[in-house]
């Protein structure tokens, strides 16, 4: 990971912690010491962004159907999360 | 595998943290002016770190153990974003009403603190659920 990004988080680490969030400064210098770019996660977040920075541009909300569209993923995620649960897991 | 598994779910971290408060330019939260545009920031970097749980739950070398506390933080992680697009639901439906001339600001003032409120509750639970995947 390159030098810049580890020292912004290790920064915004520290910003965190003096904010009295200390589990999110922890949580950036963990990710800080390893994470890498490039993965697919950091993909999503960046178009994600894109997105986000198209709906300000055009001074908009989300439309009933992006919303809509993302509840629905949450749904799927969560069944699929749980749908193996059973197998000495705790029942909810 | 387990050096692996450490990777990926840092990963999940690293992306909390940059849709919470990281990298000016992949920082959804801090693009998002509006209300509406923080909900649905945060309901999609949700479903992005839900992605990676479910990546852990569904890999044979995550001890068992792990998917447990996984699965157990998200019953109790999922509900709260399903109330903050309730939340944004109740704000869309009464900015209408405004706009048509039948809502009241009072109204939509109240709904519009409680979807911060929400908004609020929404990023504890994606730093919880990213915790867990961290285990």
């Amino acid at each position: 990971m390159p030098t810049a990004i580890i020292t912004l988080l290790n920064v915004l680490g520290s910003l965190l912690t003096a904010r009295g969030q200390e589990d999110l400064g922890e949580y950036a210098r963990l990710a800080a010491s390893l994470v890498r770019e490039g993965d697919d996660a950091h993909d999503e977040l960046k178009l994600l962004s894109l997105e986000l920075q198209d709906m300000v541009d055009q001074n908009r909300d989300p439309t009933t159907e992006e919303a809509l569209a993302v509840t629905t993923r949450r749904k799927e995620l969560s069944a699929a999360i749980q749908a193996g649960a059973g197998d000495g897991d705790d029942p909810a | 595998m387990k050096m692996l598994q450490h990777s990926r779910s840092s990963v999940l971290l690293f992306i909390t943290m940059l849709a919470l408060a990281g990298c000016q330019s992949i920082n959804p939260m801090s693009i998002a002016e509006t209300p509406g545009q923080k909900a649905y920031a945060l309901e999609r970097s949700y479903n992005i770190v839900l992605a990676g749980a479910l990546d852990l739950v569904n890999d044979p070398a995550v001890p068992a153990g792990v998917k447990s506390n996984i699965r157990s933080v998200e019953r109790r992680t999922t509900p709260i974003v399903d109330n903050l697009s309730q939340a944004f639901a109740d704000y869309t439906v009464a900015r209408a009403a405004l706009s048509s001339g039948t809502g009241s600001q009072e109204r939509i003032e109240v709904i519009a603190a409680n979807l911060e409120g929400w908004i609020k509750q929404a990023e504890r639970a994606i730093v919880e659920l990213a915790n867990a995947v961290d285990r």
